[in-house]
């Protein structure tokens, strides 16, 4: 299965994820909420496992 | 509520027969971080979940570790359905095959039969929340392994996807975290009481569902 690369990124500037985040105690971990900013097209998306480029960390 | 596709979430062609690799893979099916420990780590403490949106995230993830419970299944059958005896024997797959003939059964690499001790269901919305994103974490590590096993190209994607799945996965459950905190957090509890399930009063808990 070839893998496709059609990320749709119209904005380099934006950020998939919120950019502000006000720590308010310790010993709570936190995880930023995801923003959308592109996608992959959805045949890709299927083979990919992820149709957020932001998200697809492939590991080798 | 369920409802069944009759189709795999990624599709499974694997050729070439190899006993070895799918004695490793049942891990993944019956094995300590496999999906059948997540899918009922999560469709178990969906009912300890406090608001609409960390529910959801548990019954859809719930769920869909069981689509890849199908595809690990898919994956131990067909490394072994052609197998004959001589490449059981030197696979090392004798063991397996004298309990379980060339049956999918839940257990782990080693043989260890499955088991709910692999799981937790805490009754405490944010424990679950950070045992169910060490979970994800513990079975992205599992199938970097299991990659490491094998250069099978016909395993090697399927356990790509699965592994970009727990990715996903250890995302939506970090969200759901900063969801259940915030209602825990909000004003909201002080004005009204909050139910008898989050106070840890087994007694009279009348909306524990
Ligand atoms: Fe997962």
């Amino acid at each position: 299965m070839r893998i496709m690369n059609t990320e749709t990124n119209n904005d380099m500037s934006c950020m998939p994820f919120e950019e502000y985040i006000k720590v308010k105690e310790l010993a709570f971990a936190y995880v930023p909420l995801q923003k959308i900013c592109s996608y992959f097209e959805p045949t890709e998306s299927l083979v990919k496992g992820t149709v957020f480029p932001s998200l697809y960390k492939p590991y080798k | 509520m369920w409802i069944y596709e009759k189709k795999l979430e990624f599709p499974i062609k694997i050729k070439k027969t190899d006993p070895a690799l799918a004695k490793v893979i049942i891990s993944q099916f019956g094995g300590p971080d496999g999906e059948l420990a997540a899918s009922l780590r999560y469709i178990s403490q969906r009912f300890a979940a406090v608001t609409p949106e960390s529910k959801a995230t548990l019954s859809d993830i719930g769920t869909e570790e069981l689509a890849h419970l199908e595809m690990i299944g898919t994956m131990c059958r067909q490394l072994t359905a052609d197998a004959n005896i001589d490449e059981i024997k030197k696979a090392g797959f004798d063991a397996y095959y004298v309990d379980h003939g060339l049956g999918v059964y839940p257990a782990s690499a080693s043989g260890v039969p499955f088991t709910a001790a692999y799981l937790q269901s805490k009754g405490d919305p944010i424990t679950d929340l950070y045992e169910d994103m060490a979970a994800e974490q513990k079975a992205r590590s599992t199938y970097e392994y299991l990659m490491n096993l094998t250069d099978d190209p016909d395993v090697l994607e399927p356990l790509r996807f699965l592994r970009e799945r727990e990715i996903v996965h250890f995302q939506r459950f970090g969200e759901a975290l900063q969801n259940v905190k915030a209602y825990m957090d909000s004003k909201r509890q002080f004005v009204i009481d909050k139910p008898d399930y989050m106070n840890g009063n087994k007694s009279k808990c009348m909306k524990c569902r």
